[in-house]
């Protein structure tokens, strides 16, 4: 299971970028994963608003 | 599925759905409020980062709440208040006004004294006569009386003036005017938190990571929730909620949602989809190892290409800050609809900034965090100045709306949306008995 963005419920908040310990979320805009570094913490999940970012099955 | 029973449930712990729940926890109701964050405080909270404490939306705390709204609950709050209430940068220069007449300050330094006397004795007019309707923005009544794109910069840099209504902004003014802002020296989120131990302590109960899932409705009232609550964990549960009321601190869209269309009167619909405007927002914060801005009160920015408001909340509270460093908040009007530019908003901005703080290239050593706040699910506002909906009850009986879609007229920011909240609650403690009494 990966994290997945679905832009059209992001606000760009970016909360995720702030919460992710792997520093694996980058952007000034609609925030971007780095799959090389995400472990699957889920806590962009958990901390997003809009649940834009989810867990892919 | 668990089965519980409250006398309410508020879902949402931001600044409405924590002041319905605390008024109601100290008031003797059996209170729930749960919120799908692992944090209370909504886009009023904020969280580390890297050292810093970052907010999630709103920039400074509106002493106004301290002193109008809260002090029933008589909750201890850490504010530190700037000695300046509020600058304003024109021309790229900082200019303090007094804390009495700023606005005709303001007005008089951008253009000149006639000028603002003129702006001023038709605000005067509209505020203790009548308000105009908001079927005109603030830049078209504001037209009547001056032509001075510099005096209407001054009144844009608080609100956005040609998305806002006329009257609901004048109202605003009216209300808000010796509205004083500080700033939580542990950071938004621990001044929240004094609100939540508010109906922790009074026998309520806070559930975060708890996303509700459906309000239930039957005869056109309002039963209780279903909710799951520990989200992504191992105990992760849905829980069936009978309640006497439900609050809900999600948005007008989200409670129909939730409820479901088809249990509310098309009336209620209607206004809804027809009233409220998403207000995005772009708020970006900025580390630097020294103070990029000569002030630390509250700084409007007139004459800019797109920055309303700058903060330098650092220079009076170091705690939201690593030692020898500092945090400078920016907020910046976008457009409300798309197509959107988000790379020239933000360029745009950082270009403001330079005018504005000429050491801003000397001592900013990294942006920490951008957010444009584009949904209605999470925007600034749920909408501008003067499209609140009116009512704070739906039209399903015992639900209720609270937050920043439903501002007492002449509120806004986490004032309106705390009000509403308490207003909310002072109407169930009208019609609903708590269960222990």
């Amino acid at each position: 299971m990966a994290v997945k963005l679905i832009e059209e419920r992001c606000s760009i908040c970016n909360q995720c970028i702030l919460v992710c310990k792997e520093e694996a979320i980058k952007g000034w805009e609609f925030p971007v994963i780095d799959y090389e570094k995400c472990n699957e913490c889920y806590r962009c999940v958990v901390y997003c608003p809009t649940e834009a970012m989810v867990k892919e099955v | 599925m668990d089965r519980e029973k409250y006398d309410v449930v508020v879902l949402g712990a931001g600044a409405g759905g924590l002041s319905a729940g605390a008024f109601l926890a100290k008031a003797g109701y059996k209170v729930l409020v749960t919120e799908q964050l692992p944090f209370v405080g909504g886009r009023g909270s904020s969280m580390e980062y890297k050292g810093f404490n970052v907010s999630t939306g709103a920039g400074g705390w509106l002493v106004a709440l301290k002193d109008n709204i809260f002090d029933p609950l008589k909750v201890p709050f850490n504010v530190r208040m700037p000695k300046v209430n509020s600058v304003y940068y024109i021309n790229g220069k900082c200019h303090d006004v007094p804390a009495t007449g700023k606005l005709r300050a303001a007005l008089s330094l951008a253009a000149n004294a006639e000028e603002a006397d003129k702006v001023m004795r038709a605000l005067k007019r509209a505020i203790t006569w009548e308000l105009p309707s908001d079927k005109i923005s603030l830049r078209d009544w504001l037209l009547q009386f001056t032509s001075n794109e510099r005096v209407i910069d001054v009144l844009n840099a608080s609100w956005q003036v040609t998305e806002t209504g006329a009257g609901g902004t004048l109202s605003l003014i009216k209300h808000m005017r010796s509205a004083d802002y500080g700033y939580a020296i542990n950071g938004n989120r621990s001044m929240w938190e004094s609100i939540a131990g508010v109906i922790r302590e009074n026998n309520g109960e806070i559930w975060t990571r708890t996303r509700a899932n459906k309000i239930l409705i039957e005869d056109g009232t309002a039963k209780g929730v279903i909710v799951t609550k520990n989200l992504l964990k191992k105990s992760e549960a849905q829980v069936q909620i009978e309640a006497s009321a439900v609050v809900s601190n999600i948005g007008p869209y989200g409670t129909l949602k939730l409820g479901g269309e088809k249990n509310f009167c098309i009336s209620h619909v209607k206004d809804v989809k027809e009233t409220l405007r998403t207000f995005p927002w772009l708020a970006f914060q900025v580390a630097s190892r020294a103070p990029i801005l000569p002030s630390d009160a509250i700084g409007f920015v007139t004459g800019s290409r797109i920055v309303n408001w700058v903060l330098s909340p650092t220079i009076l509270c170091p705690e939201l800050a690593p030692k020898g460093k500092h945090l400078t908040y920016v907020g910046a009007w976008i457009p409300r609809n798309p197509p959107w530019n988000f790379s020239k908003y933000l360029d745009m901005a950082i270009q403001d900034l330079r005018d504005i703080a000429p050491d801003y290239d000397k001592y900013a050593e990294e942006i920490l965090h951008v957010a444009y706040f584009i949904r209605q699910a999470w925007p600034m506002y749920r909408s501008y100045d003067g499209y609140s909906l009116r009512s704070r009850k739906t039209s399903v009986e015992n639900l209720y709306n609270a937050g920043d879609a439903v501002f007492p007229r002449g509120m806004a920011g986490q004032p309106g949306a705390a009000l509403s909240g308490k207003l909310v609650a002072e109407d169930i403690q009208k019609r609903i008995k708590p269960s222990g009494s």
